[in-house]
């Protein structure tokens, strides 16, 4: 899923609505606000609560030298080659049985056994497909991180950039890395605000909602979509 | 455009800019007390968007689809392929321009000072060295990327709610505050402040040519969303509400309102579909 540049657009300047006042009512506006204008000053300048923010090192170089091992993987070697190798790191990077049970969300407490075994598999190879199909996208990026944020112990917001290739500015990214019993391990990334696993937990719980709380509905999509993905690859 | 006026506007943008080194150089670096959003203290799952009108919304929703394939991304597409990029470029960044003191006015109202000074110099070097806007000098020599601001941000940043989601026809995802946010922008946006002879029509058209503009942009980004989401409806309006929560929330306040990872009783981590290296894909083919 692309959490990319979609939103910077949303969110910012849109097709008006249409004929507007004429330019005394927006002058008039513009007067109406101005005392608002004297007040900024009793705003907090945000960075400074970042600033003072708990860091951890361990976490931020967890995620520069991983980072740095997934844009090499995708540098170099044909399509299947570097499908396999980010497989493998994609098992030894992100921690998937709890984004699995995360992207479930209020689902994930009433699942079945049999039902949580295969959607663990089909979301698997979804998430896969979807990654797979934009490791194309990169060439030659590298990532910088630039800091943390500790939201409780063993659960670190860190916060990087996207440089080179085909970026003409730094992209912001941050990402979710949980204190797994080996270490660190992925469980979100976040790009404009978005962060994709919350975004994934959001889909698949509508679609399921809309189900009648029933799981096997999103199951067969997530395989009707793994079968459309495999037969695009043939 | 008419002298004296781009005179009237280059001043406006001076003074707010004036108004914002002052809020620099005035506001002392509180941590706390920042008025953003209450937090939804949200633990295991994500608290769900705020929807009364989901059905209602669904249905605009589809409608809006059937508009864009029939009509809207057609002609956006048209646009894209029967203009020369550097002429779309020019466009883009004129419209970019034209947004630019509504921008700089949600800065100052934002106590973002030093956002402001960007939008500040951005407008005046490139309504001048810029040609009218039409290259991003700011951008690219000076390394003053453009940000967006507007008034529903300023009202997030000052604590107001977003109420409940609502799809708008022809304009997409929104929400009450956001909405309320359009309609002030769409008074004080420089066509309308500014007596730049825009007659209705002008600023229709800008605003079609900005939302094709747009459309054709995002036209990778909107198949890809349509191709994964399960429910593309969910996923447009997840995509909008976090995008527009961080637009106003800081960094280290953002971090604290995400939901805790691991929901508090589940049943234990039962799958294990890493244990078992991935396969290619057993489904009959």
């Amino acid at each position: 899923m692309t959490s990319g540049p979609l939103t910077s657009r949303l969110a910012g300047p849109s097709p008006g609505l249409g004929p507007g006042p004429g330019p005394g009512l927006g002058i008039a506006l513009a007067l109406a606000l101005a005392p608002a204008i004297a007040l900024t000053p009793l705003l907090p300048v945000t960075q400074a609560a970042a600033q003072s923010s708990q860091r951890d090192a361990t976490a931020e170089q967890f995620v520069q030298t991983e980072a740095t091992r997934a844009l090499k993987i995708l540098e170099v070697g044909s399509d299947t080659d570097k499908i396999r190798q980010f497989r493998v790191f994609v098992d030894q990077v992100a921690d998937v049985p709890r984004i699995t049970a995360f992207v479930l969300g209020k689902y994930e407490r009433t699942i079945t056994p049999t039902q949580s075994q295969q959607f663990a598999t089909v979301f698997r190879e979804y998430a896969s497909n979807v990654y797979e199909s934009r490791l194309d996208d990169y060439h030659g990026e590298s990532l910088k991180v630039s800091g943390s944020v500790v939201r409780k112990p063993g659960d670190v917001i860190v916060t990087s950039a996207v440089v080179g290739g085909a970026q003409k500015q730094p992209v912001p990214v941050r990402w979710r890395v949980l204190q797994s019993g080996s270490g660190w391990r992925v469980v979100d990334v976040e790009v404009k605000g978005v962060w994709l696993a919350i975004t994934e937990q959001q889909d698949f719980v509508s679609t399921i909602d809309n189900a009648g709380g029933n799981v096997g509905v999103l199951i067969a999509q997530l395989e009707k979509h793994n079968q459309e993905a495999a037969a695009s690859r043939r | 455009m008419r002298n004296p006026l781009i005179c009237k506007t280059l001043v406006l943008g001076l003074a707010f800019s004036t108004v914002a080194s002052v809020a620099a150089a005035a506001g002392p670096a509180v941590s706390n007390g920042y008025p953003g959003p209450g937090a939804d203290a949200a633990t295991g799952a994500t608290a769900p968007v705020y929807d009364p009108f989901e059905k209602a919304n669904r249905g605009l929703y589809h409608f809006n689809k059937g508009l864009d394939r029939a009509i809207v991304r057609p002609l956006a597409m048209t646009y894209e392929r029967g203009l020369p990029k550097p002429v779309r470029a020019g466009v883009r960044n004129g419209l970019n321009n034209l947004g630019e003191p509504n921008t700089l006015m949600n800065d100052v109202l934002q106590g973002r000072a030093k956002a402001g000074g960007v939008t500040a110099v951005r407008f005046v070097v490139n309504s001048t060295v810029g040609v009218l806007g039409l290259f991003d000098v700011a951008g690219r020599a000076m390394n003053l990327p453009i940000h967006y601001s507007d008034f529903g941000q300023t009202l997030g940043r000052y604590g107001v709610k977003a109420g409940p989601y609502v799809y708008i026809p022809v304009l997409g995802p929104s929400n009450f505050r956001d909405g309320f946010g359009r309609v002030v922008d769409s008074f004080t946006g420089i066509l309308n402040i500014h007596d730049l002879g825009a007659t209705t029509t002008d600023r229709l058209a800008v605003s079609v040519v900005d939302g094709l503009d747009t459309r054709a942009e995002y036209d990778p980004q909107l198949k890809e969303l349509n191709r994964v989401a399960t429910d593309p409806y969910a996923t447009v309006r997840s995509f909008y509400t976090q995008n527009r929560n961080a637009s106003f929330t800081d960094n280290h306040k953002g971090v604290q309102d995400l939901p805790d990872f691991d929901a508090p009783a589940a049943g234990g981590k039962t799958a294990t579909p890493t244990s078992t290296p991935p396969s290619p894909p057993s489904q009959p083919n």
